[in-house]
């Protein structure tokens, strides 16, 4: 296929670049003009610059492509201003959604995130993509942008756009420059988790995340949802997992979900008073998406989309690990350790 | 390519920092550490080396960037690649 994928220097879009471009695809990416492409432009895709806001400007880098990966996003991790923060994912989507039509593009990837599925309900064990958010939920941040993306792209379902939404869990894995879901790594392997809250969680590799994506673009039915998990686990055991490879101990006090968003808030205003980019202990799009977590339902994408069995935790962790490493965001160790 | 002065290059690395950082109006040194005189995170470092090979069209590896920690660092980096 053509592809292009919107948001090519992020750490979804770098890998759906990789997965493309080793299947063959011939693929464009999108850039920002400032954006550090250090990564990037070595995985074989042609990087165009594009910005989300010039419509004209994704016009012209979508025609000729036949399926757009929406891997792009305002993506929020708190907010001071909530309205403008949705009103903003919003115009983002419906601006590559327009472009899109005007482009002729076949077939558009909506990149939406677990966030937009609910609790399990009707006495189910796992939730699937058929659970609705809670009220509670929609008023986080993270889970109303991600929803009101959803609605814009579905909107365009509707209107007769051939469009596929995947859900990914977090995600863990290799090209994480900005250390998203793999922070727990980096802060584990430096000590720096003092406190974290636990709660269900599935976690995807991001080979098989970007696989997944692949396989909406081919085999997806348009106007459908598919959730791309891996495992279920809970955030302790996760974070065991994790300090069993890094070989450190698990210094990291379980605080209570009411007390964990005070906490935040405070984190967050140490951070900004300070000013030097020190990031908070604890995200509050972390905190919200444990709060909200819940284990899932695979199903849906292994018969439509024919995902493959997740590889062992353990081995997703393990080639993660490795990558920080040899990137200089843990401290390296022993060849033995690093099972190098 | 044609050699680039290292002085052109030193040029073009201080517009960088001064893009990333508009707050800091000090004098940039070539002895200034990225992170700890100039308040360069790794991701800022990052961009400020990818704008400056994308600027050269020179390919570098990312893991050889982690010896790079001073300005002068950045330009020596460079004017070897360009030499
Ligand atoms: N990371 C996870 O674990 C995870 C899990 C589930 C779902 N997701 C979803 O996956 C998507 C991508 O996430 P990510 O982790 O890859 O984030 P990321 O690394 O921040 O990537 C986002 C990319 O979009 C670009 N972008 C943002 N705003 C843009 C604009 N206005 N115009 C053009 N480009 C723009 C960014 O460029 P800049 O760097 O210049 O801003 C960046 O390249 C998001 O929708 C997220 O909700 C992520």
């Amino acid at each position: 296929m053509k592809a292009l994928v919107l948001g090519g220097t992020g750490f979804v879009g770098m890998n759906v670049v990789r997965a493309l471009v080793r299947a063959g695809h011939d693929v464009h990416a999108t850039r920002r003009i400032r954006d550090n492409t250090l990564f990037a432009r070595k995985l074989g895709a042609k990087l165009v610059v594009a910005e989300l806001d010039d419509p004209d400007g994704l016009v012209e880098v979508m025609r000729g492509r036949e399926v757009v990966f929406m891997c792009a996003a305002h993506y929020p991790r708190y907010s001071i201003d909530f309205d403008a923060d949705v009103e903003l994912a919003r115009t983002g989507v419906r601006s590559a959604v327009d472009a899109a039509l005007r482009a002729g593009v076949q077939r558009l990837v909506l990149t939406s995130s677990i966030a937009t599925v609910g609790p399990p309900r009707q006495g189910r064990a796992l939730s699937n993509e058929t659970d609705p958010i809670t009220p509670a939920a929609s008023r986080c941040i993270y889970h109303a942008v991600k929803l009101a993306a959803e609605q814009e792209v579905l909107k365009a379902a509707g209107q007769g756009m051939d469009c596929v939404v995947l859900c990914p869990t977090g995600i863990i894995g290799e090209l994480d420059i900005k250390a998203g879901t793999g922070f727990i790594v980096v802060a584990l392997s430096h000590g720096k988790l003092p406190f974290h809250i636990d709660g269900r969680q599935n976690i995807i590799d991001a080979d098989e995340m970007a696989a997944a994506h692949v396989a909406a673009a081919e085999r997806g039915r348009a106007g459908e949802r598919y959730i791309a998990a891996g495992h279920n686990v809970t955030i302790r055991e996760f974070m065991e997992l994790i300090a069993e490879e890094l070989a450190v101990p698990l210094h990291s006090w379980r605080i209570p979900t009411w007390l964990a968003g005070p906490l935040t808030t405070l984190d967050e205003m140490r951070c900004a008073v300070v000013q030097n980019g020190s990031r908070p202990f604890l995200a509050r799009e972390f905190v919200d998406m444990v709060h909200h977590g819940q284990w899932v339902d695979r199903s849906k994408s292994v018969s439509e989309l024919g995902l493959k069995d997740p590889a062992p935790l353990t081995a997703t962790i393990r080639k993660a690990c490795l990558w920080y490493e040899r990137h200089g965001y843990l401290k390296r160790r022993e060849p033995a350790q690093a099972h190098a | 390519m044609p050699r680039v002065e290292p002085q052109q290059i030193r040029n073009e690395v201080e517009t960088i920092i001064r893009r990333i950082r508009p707050e800091n109006k000090a004098e940039i040194r070539n002895s200034d550490r990225l992170r700890e005189d100039l308040g360069l995170d790794s991701l800022h470092s990052m961009e400020l080396l990818s704008a400056v090979t994308e600027k050269y069209e020179v390919d570098v590896d990312v893991e050889q960037l982690q010896e790079v920690r001073t300005v002068g660092d950045v330009v020596s980096f460079l004017s070897k690649l360009l030499a």
